[in-house]
This record gives structure tokens, sequence and C-alpha cells, in this order.
């Protein structure tokens, strides 16, 4: 008997196909959005976190605790003395560390001034946490050299190219001002937009000597391969505890705002699945309810040869199931091909965006992300919403008494 | 024992304050194999004997019985039941399911009753669209046959599981007369072959020729039951 309602269901909705086609697109272009939307914003998430522990914070780093309350403008102020170094390297769990001197300066080409982050770093040790990334032109630091390393896109502003000479306007630790020197040895191509745009590397000794810091740094950052950095947080923290002021934090406890903006996917995905079940309640309601309506003579009918009012409903029920899957079907179908171009070829934000700070350590290209578990979930979600959609008017229509639908 | 028997049975709409005796003090009874039109002019009440017969309403007074079982006292699930394993239904008009073939309409009275095989259910169906003709269309939708066609289908679909009673309101009224004697004559032919009881109403003169039994209602009373040899169809 149920397979002669599945043909039944099945020809009814043939014979209304360009209704039936219409409530299956919606849906399938509702479940095509969702899952491509999740893709993306996934990649945004990998690509922000991955730049962000590459390039700013490591997987944990140690500094002042108001380091950065004041927002750009570093100071000398929370810089500390590297007594630790040695130890954190030694502290199981850490794969690398390095120290790094970060201070704020302005820096002159004789034509133009421009604030820059101007970051110490030891050239042998520091790659080892925070990779290099592409080189747009020259090559990395020399210790002990005047020598400084810009992303790219901060000389292109200046009009900078290697070889050229730039000076740098900072405050030693008795916060005097002081003018150092470099000349720039490589241009850097990174998809990190603050990188890109305001940063300068600088030979650590050759900063710390300018500014009579010997010594001392910023922040030590360490990179590590373990799962429970929580753990090596605590293990961190002990080792510093003889200096009140100095903190550990994780990458994501930095990353915290950054963060926010990650569960507000969470919040979207709900969003739109609510949107998907939205689509599928009306359009299958609607076409059950249309479709129980132009057949009120033939349920009659039906009713008065004997039909069960639950065979009635298993029929619309089948309809109802039929769009659903099909439509959840081809859109989950849909999106897994596009998501394969993303996954695949990535999109480029860049030319949306270009280098605009958009709160999100990001720029250049983002890649989809794939998500099987939600393309079930929403595979599932869209059949059995539409098929549950289509009980009360199903239901409604079983219930009419036959001589009144018979005499319709 | 009878086939239908009817007792004291009375029918009464109520709408708001409005009443209406649509059938009172109707008494008779219906052996196997009977022929029977039940005439009347409009009003007089003979749609709502065909419903109350056909289990799709329930009287307000007096009892029905088919084959020997009371039908007031059943709940709306037995009397879809009994209308499912009894009783066939020839509708004024047609009534085909408009998706299926002549042969898978035929075929869903037997799907409803659930306890015949597939291979059963085919044989059967192929049978009757033999005795009714169609063997050559019932691979056709209803939109592809013409109005005769479609109503030998519809015969075809209330005989088909062989049913206690088959209950036909007016089942000519939608076509011509020619169509409309080729159907009573098959209908007449079938009664004659395998003894199916008949129940239709009518008022067509000509339809009634062909009745053995003539029951007259008016104004929802029997005024006459008159038993006669009827019409053998085509040798008027
Ligand atoms: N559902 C209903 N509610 C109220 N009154 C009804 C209802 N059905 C029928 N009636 C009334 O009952 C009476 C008998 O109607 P019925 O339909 O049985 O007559 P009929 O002989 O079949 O007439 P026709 O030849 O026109 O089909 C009529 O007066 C009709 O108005
Ligand atoms: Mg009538």
């Amino acid at each position: 008997m149920s397979q002669v309602l599945l043909r039944l269901a099945a020809r009814n909705l043939w014979r209304q196909r360009r209704r039936t086609l219409l409530t299956l697109s919606a849906l399938a272009f509702g479940v095509l959005i969702l899952l491509v939307m999740d893709s993306l914003f996934a990649g945004f998430d990998d690509l922000g976190s991955r730049n962000l522990i590459d390039f700013e914070t490591g997987h944990l780093q140690i500094r002042h605790q108001d380091y950065g309350d004041d927002g750009t403008s570093l100071s000398m102020d929370h810089a500390f003395r590297d007594a630790y170094l040695d130890s954190v390297r030694s502290t199981a769990g850490v794969s690398a560390a390095v120290s790094r001197l970060t201070v704020f300066g302005q820096l002159h080409t004789g034509r133009e001034e421009y604030y820059i982050q101007t970051v110490g770093v030891d050239p042998a040790a520091d790659p080892q946490v925070f990779p290099l990334p592409e080189f747009n032109a020259g090559d990395w630091l020399t210790p002990g050299e005047f020598q400084m390393v810009m992303g790219g896109r901060a000389a292109e502003l200046l009009d900078l190219s290697v070889g050229d000479y730039a000076t740098v306007v900072m405050r030693t630790v008795t916060g005097a001002f002081q003018a150092l020197d470099f000349q720039i040895v490589g241009l850097l191509h990174t998809p990190h937009p603050k990188v890109n745009r305001m940063t300068a590397y600088v030979p650590l000794d050759v900063l710390q000597s300018g500014l009579l810091a010997e010594g001392m740094v910023t922040e030590i950052t360490v990179r590590s391969d373990n799962r429970d950095l929580q753990g090596l947080q605590t293990q961190l923290a002990a080792l510093a505890a003889d200096r009140g002021e100095l903190e550990v934090s994780t990458w994501q406890q930095t990353a915290a705002a950054f963060l926010a903006i990650g569960e507000s996917k969470a919040a979207v995905n709900g969003i739109f699945l609510m949107l998907i079940m939205l689509i599928a309640l009306v359009g299958v309601v609607n076409t059950v309810l249309l479709g129980a309506l132009e057949r009120t003579r033939e349920i009659g009918m039906l009713k008065a040869m004997g039909m069960r009012e639950r065979e009635v409903v298993g029929e619309f029920l089948y309809e109802s199931f039929i769009i659903g899957a099909i439509g959840s079907l081809l859109g989950c179908a849909l999106a897994v091909l596009f998501n394969a171009y993303f996954v695949q070829s990535g999109i480029d934000f860049g030319v949306l965006v270009g280098d605009m700070d958009i709160g999100y350590p990001i720029s250049g290209v983002v890649f989809g992300v794939w998500n099987w578990p939600l393309v079930l979930v929403v595979f599932a979600v869209g059949t059995v919403v539409s098929t549950l959609a289509g009980v009360l008017p199903a239901v409604r229509a079983a219930r009419r008494d036959p001589i009144w639908a018979l005499r319709q | 024992m009878p086939v239908l028997e009817l007792k004291d049975v009375a029918k009464e709409y109520r709408q708001g304050r409005v009443r209406v005796q649509a059938l009172r003090g109707i008494n008779f009874r219906v052996d196997q194999g009977e022929f029977l039109s039940i005439a009347g002019p409009s009003g007089s009440g003979k749609t709502t004997l065909l419903n109350l017969v056909g289990c799709l309403d329930v009287p307000t007074e007096g009892s029905i019985r088919l084959e020997g079982r009371e039908l007031s006292q059943q709940t709306k699930t037995q009397l879809a039941e009994t209308r499912r394993e009894k009783l066939g239904f020839i509708f004024q008009s047609y009534n085909l399911i408009p998706v299926l073939t002549a042969f898978e309409n035929v075929a869903f009275p037997l799907e409803l009753m659930r306890h015949l095989s597939r291979r059963e259910i085919r044989e059967r169906v192929e049978q009757i669209m033999e005795e009714v003709d169609l063997v050559e269309h019932m691979h056709r939708r209803p939109s592809e046959l013409s109005g005769g066609q479609q109503q030998r289908t519809a015969i075809a679909r209330a005989l088909v599981k062989e049913p206690a009673m088959v209950l036909a309101d007016e089942p000519t009224a939608n076509l011509d007369s020619d169509n409309g004697g080729a159907i009573l004559s098959l209908m007449w032919q079938l009664n004659q072959e395998k003894g199916t009881t008949f129940l239709f109403s009518t008022h067509d003169p000509m339809v009634m020729e062909y009745a053995c039994r003539l029951v007259t209602l008016r104004d929802g009373q029997i005024t006459e039951d008159e038993r006669r040899n009827g019409h053998v169809p085509g040798s008027a």
C-alpha cells in the first residue's frame, strides 16, 4: 500500500511540477547559502587564527600584564629583563621560543613620516616561532647590522625599496628620543594586514643597544605542539612568578575579540538554519494546502472507497518528504560543488576589502573548509522539517467528511 | 438472509434552527443479486438514502443491516472498513484518480484492502478489465479516455473487489443517452453474470426501464415498490 501512496505522491507532485520545483529550489537555495556561508566563515577563522599565531601571538606569550592596554602607543614601560628565555625553552612541551622587543616609532624617509611598529627579532631563532612569509624582494636580517625588513604594503605607500634607508624615531628606556638609521634589506608579502601595512623588523641586538635597553624585551613567544596549552600556561606562569606583573596568555586569550567574531558565526548559522526551516515550512504548507484544495473531491472519493485517514495523511507526507529530501539533497549537492571550488581555489577577499582593517587579521585569499557533519545535519533538518510541515494541513485534509468533499 | 435490510429509517438534517426531514419511515430489504433502482423527483431523498446504505452517514432513527450487521451503531472507522471491504461505489462524475492509469485506478481498492498479493491484484484487475472491455486502453490515464470509457473504468473499480453491493448515485447523469444506455447494459450484464447486487438512483425514465425492481421516493417516503422483469438491454 505504501508503495502505491508513494507513487501517487510522486505523480501528484509531477502534475504540479512548477509549484513543486519552486518550493524545492527555494529550499535548495537556503541549504546552499547556509553551507557555503559556513565554509567561508570557517575559512576566515582558520586563516585568521593561523595569521594570528604565525605573526603575532605564537601559541603562548609572556608579557607585561598591561601590555597592549594603551592600544598602539607601545612604550618601553612594558619591557622587562629577559631572564626567562632559556628556562622557557627547556620546558617540556615548548618546541621553540623567542624574545621580541616591540616598540612604536615614527619612520622618516626624508619625504614622509609614518607610524610603524618596530619589532626587534633574533634573526636566527625568530623564524622557528614566526615562520618567514614570502618575500616580495630582498632577504632576511643579519644580526648586529642596522637592517630592516618591512611589510610590502608599507614600503609601497612610502615608495621604499630594497637598498633604501629609513630613519626610525623611538623612545629609549629613559624616555628620550632616539633616531636610528636602517637599510631596507627585504620586503615581505604577507596575508596579515597589520604586518603588511605597519610593521618593520630589525635585529634585536641592534634595537636593544640603540634604545639603551640591553637584555630588555616586551614578549617571549612560545610555539608548542602540545594540545594542552592551559597546562603549559600554568607551568610557564610558575617560571615567571618572581615578576608579579608578567602574565602568560594563550593565543585564544589574546585573540578573544577576534574569536568573538567566530562565535557570531554560530549565531549566523543558527539564523540561516531558522531561515531554511521557515522556507521549508511555508513552501511545504503551501504545497500541501493547495494540493488538498485542488483534490478535495478526489480525497472525498478515496475516503468514500474506504481509504483510511492515516493513508490520506501518509500520501501528503510522502509529498512533503519528497520535496524536503530532494530540495535538501539538491542544496547539499550544489553546496559541495561550490565548496569544492572554494576549498581548492579559495575566494579573494583582498579584492573586496583591500588592506582595510576589518577587525579580522586577514587579507587575500580565503579558502573554504569542509564541514561534513553540518552537511548531514542540514540535509536531515531540511528533510525532517519539510515532512513535518506537511502534517497539519494533511491531517486537516484527511479529516474532511467525504459527503461534503464529494459535493464540491 | 437479505443483503440489506432497512427498518423505520429516518434521517433529519439540522442546519442551525432549520430542520429538514430528508427520510422518514423507510422499510425495505434487498436480496442477493437484485438490480434495484431508486427513483423520485429532486429532493425526494435518493442521495440521502444511498449515503446511509453506503456507510457514509448514519441515520437519526431506525436500523440498517448490511449482510446482517447493524450499521447505525458503528464508529467512523468501522464504517470506513465496511465501505472498504463490502461496498463498491460508482459516482456520477466518475471520480477517477487523474494521475493513475485506468489499470491502477481499478487496482486501488484492492490495494486498500491490503490482503492481496501483487499477482492476485494483477489477475483480478486484468479479468475485470476484460469484462468491461477496456483491456486495450487500460494503461491510459483518465484524461486520455472518453466519458463512457471512464465510467466503465469506474464500474470495474467498483466491482473488482467483488463487493456485497454496488451503489451508484445517478451513474448516467453525465452521459448522453447512447453512452448511458451502454453503461446500464454493462451493469445489467454484470449483475446477470456475476450476481452482484446493484442499487442505483436515477430520475431518468430510460434508466428506470432497466431496473428489475423500482423503488419510488417522494418527500422522504417510499410511495411505490414495484418488481418487474426489467429490460434485456438492446432487446427493447
Ligand atoms: N447536508 C444536508 N444538509 C441539509 N439538508 C440536506 C443535506 N443533504 C440533503 N439535504 C436535504 O434533504 C433532502 C433530500 O435531499 P437528497 O439530496 O437526498 O435528494 P435527492 O433525491 O438526491 O435529490 P436530487 O435528485 O436533486 O439529487 C432535500 O430537501 C435536501 O435539501
Ligand atoms: Mg441526489
